[in-house]
């Protein structure tokens, strides 16, 4: 199996802060890999390192083998890395369909010019994305026209919609970051199977979630950060059992269980 | 926009000059199309991208000069003048896109205020170029090859066609690719890029192509009126358009076309107010604004949408009887 992703020493200070201290983190392709750690362990910090919405690293960030430290966020996702956010950020204004058309708009071609004028292929084209748009809604179990606006979406499709939109772009690497938060508990099971399904796909899938049962069950390796650093790396029971994790996070939820 | 949801206002633009008589109105009425251009301009940047410019009367100036000189020093063909104004207002659009990549919201719309000031300056003192602060007369009606129209009603017939064109143009240009690309910038920056659009590039091009339409207005204004001064593009002319735009509904297709025309019509029907004049029409522009965020296209699509769903309803109502 080859390597998707490897950061090495991957750093991020916010003034005095280091929200990541040194992580070293390597995720083989097809894998589905947890990111846990208490709050402000630096999970999102490191998703937001990767994706290219922090560029004052340091360290190295390795994507599909090409170094990918100074790339800016757009162009990382035209290298197949998608993202969710742990705030649901759709385009409020925008139908749903409209914004997992949006995730398409790299590898789609029309400009100005063809957008105005049209054309047989401005038409093909618009067909296809919708088209497209459409599956993808179906694939994450969306119910409703698609027509509908965004912004009046309630938490639970919103996360759907969002990670329709990041699929739309076709990526190898989908990051989603706590995608299971305000989703009730049948949601929580749907989303399971959303995230088995992707993988199923052949997308590597990185997950940051707080339900610990979503993550033991779904995840095939995880990472464990805290104050920034990386503290353990395994298996789900792996994990579970490191003394170093369990002191730090996992303590409290191991005896509730 | 499919062509046949142009009939009916093509129906009203040629009803018009049947039914109105008064030279005054239609010269209103054509003021207003001239504005509804520029206001159509400004809603590329603000209503689609997001990003506030108050310094739009620069690039209605830059047109306007740009195709007056052309068609009075040079005497090119007023569509050539026409083209070209459209491209300078463009370059200068080019330039001023650059600074929004670096500020935002309030510091962005101080930048654009600088902008119309110095454009305004250079009209006003670069004497050899512009005529001043005297301004440029005689600049010839808009002619296409042999034909020229110089009465009120051909001048009507050229500008309400560019600006049919234009507001076609913007709708097909709104549910596009690259339109989709703008609002999802103006909705949320960050999820767009991350969602691979390159928004430096899309905002450059959002004011380019604002300041070319902006600038085509200005450019058939100054045939309209055949004559420009700087003081009509001086910095007072810029929340003008923004009102128009937001009266009538930023963001939407026929929006800046609906404000441009009711605020002419306004501020020529309220007239005899005199010195309360502009207290009055400030203060509806003020109502509009806090009551009506999407402006009359807004409240016009709820209403369709109203009466839509009620003869749904209505239609509905004696098959439920039958179940």
């Amino acid at each position: 199996m080859a390597t998707i992703l490897e950061t090495k020493d991957l750093t991020k200070r916010f003034g005095g802060l280091t929200a990541l201290d040194h992580v070293t983190i390597k995720i083989e392709e097809g894998e589905i890999r947890g990111l846990i750690g208490p709050n402000g362990s630096g999970k999102s910090t490191f998703i937001n390192c990767v994706t290219g919405h922090y560029l004052d690293t340091t360290g190295d960030i390795i994507f599909r083998g090409e170094q990918i430290n100074r790339c800016k966020a757009h162009v990382r996702t035209s290298l197949g890395m998608a993202r969710t956010f742990q705030a649901s950020r759709l385009f409020e204004e925008m139908t749903v369909k409209q914004n997992v058309v949006v995730g398409t708009h790299y590898r789609t071609k029309t400009g100005v010019f063809g957008g105005i004028f049209g054309g047989k292929a401005v038409q093909n084209e618009e067909r296809t994305v919708f088209a497209e748009a459409e599956k993808w809604l179906d694939f994450v179990g969306y119910e409703g026209t698609g027509d509908e606006l965004a912004g009046s979406l309630a938490h639970g499709p919103r996360r759907l919609v969002e990670i329709a939109r990041a699929l739309a772009s076709q990526p190898q690497f989908i990051m989603l970051d706590e995608p299971a938060a305000g989703m009730n508990p049948s949601e929580k099971v749907a989303l399971m199977d959303i995230i088995r399904r992707i993988r199923d796909l052949g997308i590597t899938v990185l997950l940051i979630e707080h339900d610990m049962k979503l993550v033991m069950n779904v995840c095939d390796k995880i990472s464990v950060l805290n104050f920034g650093a990386k503290i353990a790396e395994g298996t789900p029971e792996q994990v579970q059992n490191d003394p170093q994790v369990i002191e730090a996070y996992l303590g409290e939820v191991t005896t509730n269980a | 926009m499919k062509f046949k949801n142009l009939l009916i206002p093509i129906a009203i633009s040629v009803v018009l000059p049947l039914v109105i008589r008064s030279e005054y109105w239609f010269y209103i009425l054509t003021l207003a199309s001239v504005f509804s251009i520029l206001a159509l301009g400004l809603n590329i940047v603000m209503g689609l991208c997001g990003q506030i410019s108050l310094g739009h009367a620069a690039f209605w100036g830059i047109g306007a000069y740009t195709s007056g000189i052309l068609l009075v020093k040079l005497q090119v063909p007023f569509i050539v003048a026409l083209v070209a104004g459209g491209i300078m207002s463009a370059v200068f659009g080019v330039l001023l896109g650059i600074p929004s990549l670096k500020v935002r919201n309030v510091y962005l719309a101080i930048t654009t205020i600088g902008f119309n000031f110095i454009v305004n300056a250079v009209m006003n003192n670069w004497i050899t170029l512009t005529g001043g602060p005297d301004g440029l007369p005689n600049i010839p009606p808009p002619s296409f090859g042999p034909l020229t129209f110089r009465t009120m009603v051909g001048k009507y017939a050229v500008i309400v066609t560019i600006l049919l064109l234009f507001v076609w143009g913007f709708s097909r240009f709104k549910d596009s690719r690259v339109g989709r690309a703008l609002q999802a910038i103006k909705d949320d920056e960050l999820a767009a890029s991350h969602s691979g659009i390159n928004v430096h590039y899309y905002k450059v091009l959002a004011f380019t192509m604002s300041a070319f339409v902006t600038g085509v207005g200005g450019a058939l204004y100054a045939s309209f009126i055949e004559y420009i001064s700087p003081d009509t593009f001086a910095f007072a002319s810029s929340p003008v358009l923004l009102s128009m735009l937001l009266v009538g509904g930023i963001g939407s297709t026929w929006g800046p076309v609906i404000g441009a025309f009711l605020l002419e019509i306004l501020s020529e029907g309220l007239r005899f107010l005199r010195d309360y004049y502009m207290a009055i029409y400030g203060l509806l522009v003020v109502i509009m604004a806090l009551r009506m965020p999407q402006g009359l296209a807004g409240l016009f699509s709820m209403l369709g949408e109203k009466i839509r769903a009620s003869m749904r309803q209505h239609r509905k109502a004696p098959a439920g009887k039958e179940v």
